[in-house]
């Protein structure tokens, strides 16, 4: 879905959505957001990863591989869709970490991207999916009255078969890679950062801060803020969650790099 | 499993909104149609893309569908807020009129609704005469009634559920994440949230149990054997449908919670409604 502004656009930017159930809940902010960004001059394309939402194949055939091309397919779309524009990358949960790591891999030409925003984003691989492994079991407890026996040792990379997350099928390529996964390391990106935590907490966790740190080692300029909400993403309803999306307009707007259009 | 050919982005509008779906025609043609209806807080895929697999299933059988967002969903227009049955139940008889004016050939309409999609979809059934049946996947019970299905959601299964969670040291175990035990409980059991209240929701049920009594052709019900109160509601529904003006199959999928939430439980929800369909 592209959302396109009146006239010519000052930001082209790419949304990463979440994966799991972290989607559905997530999405309506993603959208209110895009919306928002267009009435504000901002071309945004939504897309869904392949594996998600309505897009090919199923969630069993999905690899992070495939999800870091399909970013770059869209990165790559926008670049040649909007010629001349500034390109930004805008993803929530584990899109936040897709968006971070698209940011590395396109940085030495004209179409590359120089805006991040990373709306908590899963900051390791590993701890994400435990994650979903609880709600599973949670929700395994509370229906039947037992987890089923695809406990954390399920997790092992030594473990055969595919992982049944709710309806989500997680191959065993991309268990491996979420487990490998980690953003706690140097950065390569250089341009505007801004990381928003989303979370039950006012202050910046320190591994937001570290992350934030490697980002300005990198030379990027970064801005962290905490956003001391519900984690709407695991939330039933759809929530719009308008404050995070003030926050994030209101730093695109201070950014030179859009003034001087 | 790639369908680049069959699928598009359709929209439509309903009461000033524009709605946002997918539209599924597949080559061959049967001449029959799905409209598929997301939960109450749901949007076109279904929860763990439930709807696109199914969607996709049908149209290796010939069956053209379309999947959508109501208003205030997904991607679609409108507030979250302003969102109840009655704006659904408008939303999905645009829906059905969009599905046969991008796809001609279809000739009859499944009204297929998940949870409150369900009740959207009886609403909705009379307003087409192209709607020939309705496939309800955990359809809570409306209007009649309520007071066994009631009994079972309330109070006294919430208690049994809490029974069974064993002891303080799993949940110390579950619990230490970052998961938050509140709004994982609202997830499982948000279901039951009432979307009107008082009067209104009277009404609301009143009208849809006429809709219900009045529809007179063929109605699927499945359920999970343990998303709470279901067999109460199919029991209900069962006396209704004992009048003999429809054609009513019941089904329970063992060990299934309300959405389906794993792969052995969404096969068996596909197959047993494609053959019903079929």
């Amino acid at each position: 879905m592209l959302h396109a502004p009146e006239g010519e656009p000052r930001l082209a930017a790419l949304f990463c959505h979440p994966a799991f159930d972290e989607k559905k809940s997530g999405h309506r902010a993603l959208v209110s957001c895009a919306r928002r960004m267009a009435l504000a001059g901002a071309a945004c394309l939504r897309m869904d990863l392949r594996g998600c939402g309505d897009s090919d194949l199923d969630h069993g055939e999905a690899s992070l591989k495939m999800w870091d091309e399909d970013v770059s397919e869209a990165i790559s779309f926008l670049g040649e869709r909007f010629p001349g524009t500034a390109l930004g990358l805008l993803g929530l949960r584990l899109g936040a970490s897709l968006a971070a790591r698209a940011a590395e891999k396109h940085l030495a030409n004209d179409a590359a991207p120089r805006i991040l925003v990373l709306w908590e984003p899963v900051l390791c691989g590993r701890v994400h999916l435990e994650e979903q492994l609880k709600r599973k079991q949670l929700r395994e407890m509370l229906t039947c009255g037992r987890a089923s026996t695809q406990g954390r040792g399920h997790l092992s990379t030594g473990s055969a078969g595919p992982l049944d997350l709710d309806g989500f099928l997680v191959s065993p390529l991309l268990r491996e890679e979420l487990m490998a996964f980690n953003l706690d390391r140097p950065r390569s990106f250089r341009g505007e950062v801004f990381i928003l935590q989303i979370s039950a907490s006012d202050s910046i966790s320190p591994a937001i801060s570290a992350l934030a740190e490697n980002y300005k080692k990198a030379g990027s300029n970064v801005r962290s803020e905490a956003l001391r909400e519900a984690p709407f993403w695991n939330q039933l309803d759809p929530v719009e969650c308008p404050t995070a999306v003030d926050r994030t307009l209101e730093w695109l707007e201070s950014l030179p790099l859009l003034k001087s259009r | 499993m790639k369908h680049p050919e069959t699928e598009r982005q359709v929209t439509f509008t309903c009461r000033g909104s524009r709605l946002y779906g997918i539209l599924s025609s597949p080559p061959s043609d049967t001449g029959r149609g799905v409209v598929f209806l997301h939960g109450w807080a749901g949007q076109r895929t279904g929860p763990h893309r439930i709807f696109v697999q199914m969607a996709r299933r049908l149209a290796e059988e010939g069956v053209s569908s379309l999947r959508f967002d109501f208003r205030g969903r997904g991607d679609s227009e409108g507030d979250a807020d302003e969102a109840s049955l009655t704006t659904m139940i408008e939303d999905a008889a645009e829906a059905v009129k969009c599905l046969l004016e991008n796809d001609p050939r279809v000739r009859t309409i499944t009204l297929l609704g998940l949870c409150s999609g369900g009740e959207a979809a009886i609403g909705a059934s009379s307003l087409n005469p192209a709607v020939k049946s309705l496939a309800l996947w955990s359809v809570p019970l409306v209007g009649g009634n309520t007071e066994r299905t009631e009994i079972a959601k309330t109070g006294s299964a919430l208690r049994s559920y809490f029974a069974k969670l064993g002891n303080a040291g799993t949940w110390r175990r579950l619990l230490s994440g970052r998961i938050h035990g509140r709004l994982v409980m609202r997830a499982l059991f948000g279901h039951w949230r009432r979307q009107t209240a008082g009067a209104s929701r009277a009404q609301e049920q009143k009208t849809l149990l006429e809709s219900f009594l009045a529809f007179r052709s063929r109605v699927l019900f499945v359920h999970g054997s343990l998303d709470p109160g279901a067999a109460a509601v199919q029991e209900e529904y069962r006396l209704l449908c004992q009048d003999g003006k429809r054609e009513a199959a019941f089904h329970l999928v063992e060990g299934a919670n309300h959405n389906f939430y794993s792969m052995a439980w969404k096969r068996e929800l596909f197959e047993l409604t494609a053959r019903w369909m079929s």
